[in-house]
């Protein structure tokens, strides 16, 4: 944790080249520039936050940066490390969509049950739209609001608006790529070998 | 680490802010987009926006998004503003510097103001390289260079998605061509080797998880801030900072200063930035590339000899060249020193082409300063751990001629057998020249290293070979031809420019009376090259229908040498084509250029012919030869590297001539082991010395003169020693007229008839030229030749120039003044004339245009079109640049507040920290003119008593008839309405200097002020000398018809309300001061952060309009009118300078 040194230990690098399709020589980079951008080694929710608010300045990201602050932090220890970001950040560039998408899961699942109702879903929508914020964001008419957004991903993922209370949405429905339009597809691959 | 990091971290910082000030901050950007929304935004509020949000790179992104909306003239304009908002704001966004990149993509003029304010900047910052400016300057112009001139570059790349371009270097990423970022806009960036795409950064990177978390659900989101993300994600955060810091340690400090200062003006040391990756790998501790570079300094000692044979390594050529670049743009007072060093260069790279951006260091360049050689020794070889003590430099720089001795010798001898290697060394003669075309070349150079076989070139580079082969041997597409055009237009772009400022330092070397020769010689020789693809942003009119000018001819005839202190500013008549040139690679002059540039590639002996050809383009011999003396004047210890450099390093035979005729002084001041070695070669060079053996014999005729100078060039079986050094003289001494021609028959077969008469100018320009040479060296010998006797010689050459002089071209046109010694009143009466012609008033400048049209072989094209222009060397233009963009500035508000008065927009384009060329105002006198030669004809008439000086009354009856008349009242309404607008613009800047050779009249009676080297806070001589509030003698009011006149009414109506619109709309105004006078080493910014302040007190805003009236009545008007303040001035001015009063 508190480590001075400027290079990833063996054990680490072992293990996250592994798990993640980055080299050893990436690794080491984004470590470095880790180490530089976070010098504490430690990325706290406020730090989390902070960058939301650089990204983000026409609106409020504080209730989204709060629900994906825990996407990252996988242990739920209250910051993230390297190791948990650089899992995030390769599942975001070399994920497959499915992978994306069960990795998406935990932040719609809030209370972990496997599961997500609409109120989840309606709840991280308009945690989005606070954060982008009006005056720039061009949304279409018919989802000019979170809820109008929140009923057509409803009624994507095969659900029935009168049965917004009672039904739930599974990992298996939430993670199959067919459930997606193509506009999603595109936002789900624009980042593809970036990075 | 964190305060070393350039923009300070974000991160860091997060916790100090609080959470409240946050949440207000988001309103407040919203109220921001509604305020850019509205109409009355313009460029001068987002600049202000760009500046005071600098904190949110979200914000950023969205003002850089909409400053680009703007049109690409407005842009244009707000250059300077720019670059001072990317070198002194700091931020963490990269927006800015990505859109002025993207705009220099969409726009050449834009793209070449841009390298050359850049190049200014680099200067004005290399006494803090560790700066985020100055760091930031050198990034962008290096890309800005890639951008510009590295066709071979992007000739792969064009085949390619842009976004692929790294990969092909680096085989670890799969290619995937589905992703595109919006507008290209990676290509500026992304074509080199080693850069990637997405750097390590984590901001970007967190947010990229992020956004598609919320994609999941509202794909908008994510595609929202996608660009921000990819534009952030490029970011480059070295660590080279901390390198800087190392060296300083240890290096002591006054070293120290002096090596980042010159590196600085290098650009060099912290190259690392460039070689992106290099710098985040290989710097860490800060040893690895030093410890690097000094190994490869040894061991590719011994391969040099091959090393001028075999071409370059490509890839790594380029990268090396773009230093030089800057390097010898910089330095273009010793362009010569640079060729030898370049060789060794190439023979380095051959050795190792992995270190190629530490030996550029070796280029021998850099500014007028003492530590030159010193640094070139320090940054190139010297591991900076190793050498705390300039004792040890010292030792380091008496071995530096070594290397030059075994590289250049060898190098040099072999370059008669080879081809490529003579372009090569033909190329190196002038530096940043030849560093262009070098970039462009190594097309030819890549097929040469396969016809060679290349072996020394590793995998890499041979797949680079093998791909621009391909590239040659397949026809380029549109795209690709466009991007040849272009690349090409840069390249003449610049070396024009650089022509004509090489011409102004020849001009200072010489003696006064044989400037006008010499400068008619140099422009002959120009013309050699004319018609080309060149223009002059910002100056000439507006380009129409993306359309740019071809610039045809220069009036050698017409051009003038303006009598200055010290330097020497010309005045250049320049005909051109209107709206001639595109690039669209269908039409068929552009055909013709593309061919001649893809034949190049080809490297037979034909295209040979045309490699060669393009190596005169705006090349010019005898580089400014007593440039090195400058040099030893800098200092002793200085002088004594120099000259061992220079002895090595000198690429025409007469340069030696100059540092042997130094030499003894410099040698007796640090006489250095090397020398020895050195010894051999030096000596076979001075037997050819002119200054030291043949100058005597050589003084009767110029015709002598010139076999003689032609046989130094070409020294008989001199070779071994010889060759080095003529790479560079004789190819620009004696202009290859045959294949001048043959270009000039093949693009413009009008110009036919006039070949002959151009053959004649540019022989007769050759020997002019010779003979200035030639009295330039006089003048730096003089101390080893009887006194008398060089006097003699400098009379009869300056007398057989000055009857050579008014032989060009066919007629023999109205004489040219003759260049006038004396008071400063006396030269600007001169310059004046010279603008305007001889007689009281001048000739009109409509006439002037008729008859050089009458003359002109271009003249029957529909499109043809003359314009003006003062080419000035060695002052700083920045500030006068600024000047007018402040009173264009005002010009603005008044328009749009309709504010009915007149200024004159000057226009100014700064070319590098002390050069330019700015726009002459035609049909205009200065005051000071026109009292002159008007009292003279006066007092001949018997009009005006002897020692009294006519008034502007007297004029003005003269030139536009009785004051009853309508054309005396129009040219006073043209008067009241100019002189009200420059009364206000005078006093808010506080324009000083005020005498009347800075302040003109035209034809039509408006008033223009000229001259900015003083204003806001700085002021000639003691304060308080002009201390009127502005300038406004009794003859002013005379001219308006007195006290009570209407005209004096009007202006005073006028100029409360001009002065009131400037008020209620300083904002513009404030905010340009402000942001300029930041950090900034213009003199007018004395006063520091004050400057800004001391003008909002001037624009009284505390005042309610009615009492701004009075303020204005009593104040300001009543102060100026007759004030004792404005006539000691003019009286000082009289007295000391001979300016009239």
């Amino acid at each position: 944790m508190g480590q001075k040194t400027s290079k990833l230990n063996k054990e680490d690098l072992t293990k996250l080249r592994a798990e993640t399709g980055f080299t050893t020589r990436e690794l080491q980079q984004w470590y470095k520039g880790f180490r530089r951008d976070v010098p504490t080694g430690q990325l706290t929710k406020e730090d989390f936050l902070k960058i939301h608010k650089q990204f983000y300045p026409f609106g409020d990201p504080t209730d989204f940066s709060n629900l994906t602050f825990h996407a990252f932090d996988v242990n739920d220890v209250g910051y993230i490390d390297f190791k948990s970001f650089i899992l995030s950040l390769n599942t975001a560039s070399h994920g497959t969509t499915e992978q994306k998408l069960r990795w998406s899961f935990k932040v719609y699942d809030r209370d972990g049950d496997g599961q997500v109702s609409y109120a989840d879903l309606l709840k991280v929508i308009k945690s989005i739209y606070k954060m982008i914020g009006f005056s720039t964001a061009k949304f279409d008419e018919d989802e000019i609001t979170p809820e109008m957004r929140a009923d057509k991903v409803w009624l994507a993922l095969g659900k029935d608006l009168t049965r917004k209370e009672s039904d739930l949405i599974t990992l298996t429905e939430f993670t199959n790529v067919k459930n997606l339009d193509k506009e999603t597809l595109d936002a789900m691959n624009v980042y593809n070998d970036l990075i | 680490m964190v305060t070393l990091k350039p923009p300070g971290n974000p991160l860091a910082t997060a916790t100090s802010a609080s959470t409240s000030q946050d949440d207000d901050k988001s309103q407040h950007y919203q109220e921001l987009i509604t305020k850019l929304k509205s109409p009355d935004c313009d460029l001068f509020t987002c600049l202000n926006y760009l500046q005071t949000h600098a904190d949110n790179i979200g914000v950023q992104y969205y003002l850089c998004q909409h400053v680009e909306r703007y049109p690409m003239s407005e842009l244009r304009f707000f250059i300077p503003q720019f670059l001072q908002l990317l070198i002194t704001v700091e931020t963490e966004s990269i927006a800015l510097e990505e859109m002025m990149k993207q705009l220099c993509l969409q726009d050449v003029h834009f793209s070449l103001i841009t390298f050359w304010h850049l190049q200014a900047l680099l200067q004005e910052l290399s006494m803090t390289p560790e700066s985020i400016g100055f760091q930031t300057c050198k990034r962008m112009l290096n890309d800005l260079q890639y951008q510009l001139f590295d066709f071979s570059n992007s000739t792969q790349s064009q085949s390619q998605p842009h976004q692929n371009q790294h990969q092909h270097h680096n085989s670890t990423h799969s290619s995937n061509n589905s992703v595109t970022s919006p507008k290209n806009r990676s290509s500026f960036t992304s074509k080199r080797r080693g850069h990637k795409e997405f750097r390590e950064n984590v901001m970007p990177s967190v947010i990229l998880a992020t956004s598609l978390l919320a994609g999941v659900t509202v794909p908008k989101a994510t595609m929202y801030v996608e660009p921000i993300v990819k534009v952030q994600g490029r970011q480059l955060k070295s660590l080279v900072f901390e390198v800087v810091k190392d060296v300083k340690k240890s290096l002591t400090e006054n070293l120290t200063k002096k090596n980042t200062k010159n590196n600085a003006l290098l650009g060099k040391p912290h190259g690392d930035l460039t070689n992106g990756k290099n710098s985040i790998d290989g710097v860490g501790p800060g040893g690895a590339n030093f410890k690097r570079s000094r190994s490869m300094y040894s061991r590719t000692t011994p391969t040099s000899p091959t090393g001028g044979l075999g071409s370059p390594i490509p890839g790594k050529k380029s990268e090396d060249l773009n230093f030089d670049m800057i390097d010898s743009y910089v330095d273009l007072n010793m362009p010569n020193l640079s060729r030898p060093s370049l060789t060794t260069k190439k023979s380095l790279q051959l050795g190792n082409s992995s270190s190629g951006n530490i030996i550029s260091n070796s280029n021998g360049n850099s500014h007028i300063t003492p530590s030159r050689a010193k640094n070139e020794v320090y940054s190139s070889s010297t591991p900076p751990s190793a050498q705390p003590s300039t004792d040890n430099v010292n030792a380091l720089v008496s071995s530096m001629p070594n290397l030059h001795v075994s590289t250049t010798a060898p190098v040099a001898s072999q370059s008669r057998t080879s081809e490529e290697s003579i372009t090569a060394s033909i190329a190196s003669a002038n530096s940043y020249a030849s560093s262009i075309r070098n970039s462009f070349d190594y097309r030819d150079s890549a097929e040469f290293d396969s016809i060679y076989g290349a072996d020394e070139a590793n995998d890499l580079n041979s797949i680079h070979v093998e791909k621009r082969q391909n590239v040659a041997k397949v026809p380029l597409s549109k795209q690709q031809e466009v991007k040849l055009l272009k690349s090409s237009y840069f390249k003449s772009e610049t070396q024009f420019v650089i022509a004509l400022q090489n011409i102004s330092i020849r001009l200072s070397k010489v003696p006064k009376e044989a400037r006008l020769s010499t400068l008619k010689a140099e422009l002959s020789m120009l013309n050699n090259d004319l018609p080309c693809e060149v223009d002059i942003p910002q100056l000439l009119p507006k380009n129409k229908k993306g359309h740019l000018h071809r610039i045809c001819k220069f009036c050698v005839n017409e051009s003038a040498v303006l009598n200055s202190a010290e330097r020497v500013p010309y005045l250049l008549l320049i005909e051109y084509l209107a709206d001639d040139v595109d690039f669209d690679p269908e039409t068929a002059s552009n055909k013709l250029v593309l061919n001649k540039l893809e034949t190049k590639g080809g490297g037979n002996d034909d295209t040979f012919k045309l490699t060669d050809k393009k190596k005169y383009r705006f090349d010019l011999a005898g580089q400014p030869i007593s440039s090195s003396s400058t040099n030893l004047a800098a200092g002793a210890n200085a002088a004594a590297s120099i000259s061992t450099t220079t002895t090595n390093s000198m690429s025409a035979a007469l340069m030696m001539s100059s540092s042997s005729i130094r030499s003894p002084s410099s040698r007796g001041s640090s006489i250095t082991p090397t020398q020895s070695p050195t010894q051999p070669h030096h000596n076979d060079i001075d037997d050819l010395d002119l200054g030291a053996v043949s100058v005597v014999k050589m003084t009767n005729k110029i015709q002598h003169k010139r076999m003689a100078s032609t046989q130094l060039n070409f020294p008989p079986g001199s070779s071994a020693s010889g060759s080095s050094s003529t790479g560079g003289a004789p190819s620009s001494a004696t202009p290859n007229n045959s294949t001048l021609a043959g270009d000039n028959e093949s693009s413009f077969e009008f110009l036919q008839e006039s070949i002959n008469n151009d053959e004649a100018d540019s022989e007769l320009a050759e020997q002019l030229r010779i003979a200035s040479i030639m009295l330039t060296q006089l003048e730096s010998s003089t101390p080893t030749l009887p006194n008398s006797q060089a006097t003699q010689i400098k009379a009869k050459l300056v007398e057989s120039m000055q009857a050579m002089q008014d032989s060009f071209g066919s007629g023999n046109h109205a004489k040219l003044p003759k260049n006038t010694e004396g008071l400063a009143g006396e030269r600007k009466l001169s310059n004046d004339l010279k603008v305007a012609g001889n007689s009281y008033l001048g000739e009109d400048w409509n006439a002037k245009k008729r008859r050089i049209r009458m003359e002109s072989p271009y003249g029957h094209l529909e499109n043809w079109d003359l314009c003006s222009v003062i080419a000035k060397t060695g002052d700083d233009l920045t500030q006068e640049a600024f000047a007018c963009q402040l009173i264009q500035t005002m010009a603005r508000i008044w328009y749009k507040d309709h504010v009915k008065v007149w200024v004159k927009r000057m226009r100014i384009m700064v070319t590098s920290c002390n050069t330019g060329l700015v726009e002459t105002i035609t049909d205009a006198l200065s005051v000071h003119s026109i009292k002159k030669s008007l009292t003279q004809q006066m007092i001949q008439n018997g009009e005006l008593p002897r020692g009294q000086i006519a008034n502007l009354k007297d004029h003005f009856i003269r030139a536009f008839g009785q004051p009853s008349s309508a054309r005396y009242k129009r040219a006073q309404e043209n008067f009241c309405i100019s002189c009200a607008a420059y009364c206000v613009i005078s006093y808010i800047l506080q324009i000083k200097d005020r005498h009347n050779g800075n302040i003109m009249l035209d034809s039509e009676g408006h008033m223009i002020h000229i001259d900015f080297g003083f204003l806001l806070s700085n002021s000639p001589g003691s304060v308080g000398f002009e201390a009127a509030p502005f300038k406004f003698p009794q003859e002013y009011l005379d001219i308006l018809g007195g006290p009570n006149s209407y005209y004096f009414q009007k202006f005073k109506k006028l100029m409360k309300s001009a002065f009131k619109s400037i008020r209620s709309n300083c904002e513009p105004l404030l905010s340009m001061v402000e942001l300029m006078q930041r950090d900034s080493q213009l003199p007018c910014f004395k006063a520091g952060e004050n400057t800004s302040v001391m003008m909002k007190q001037r624009l009284q805003l505390h005042l309610t309009d009615d009492e701004v009236d009075l303020f204005i009545e009593n104040v300001l008007i009543n102060k100026s009118i007759g004030s004792m303040y404005t006539r000691l001035y003019d009286q000082f001015q009289l007295i000391t300078q001979g300016i009239y009063m």
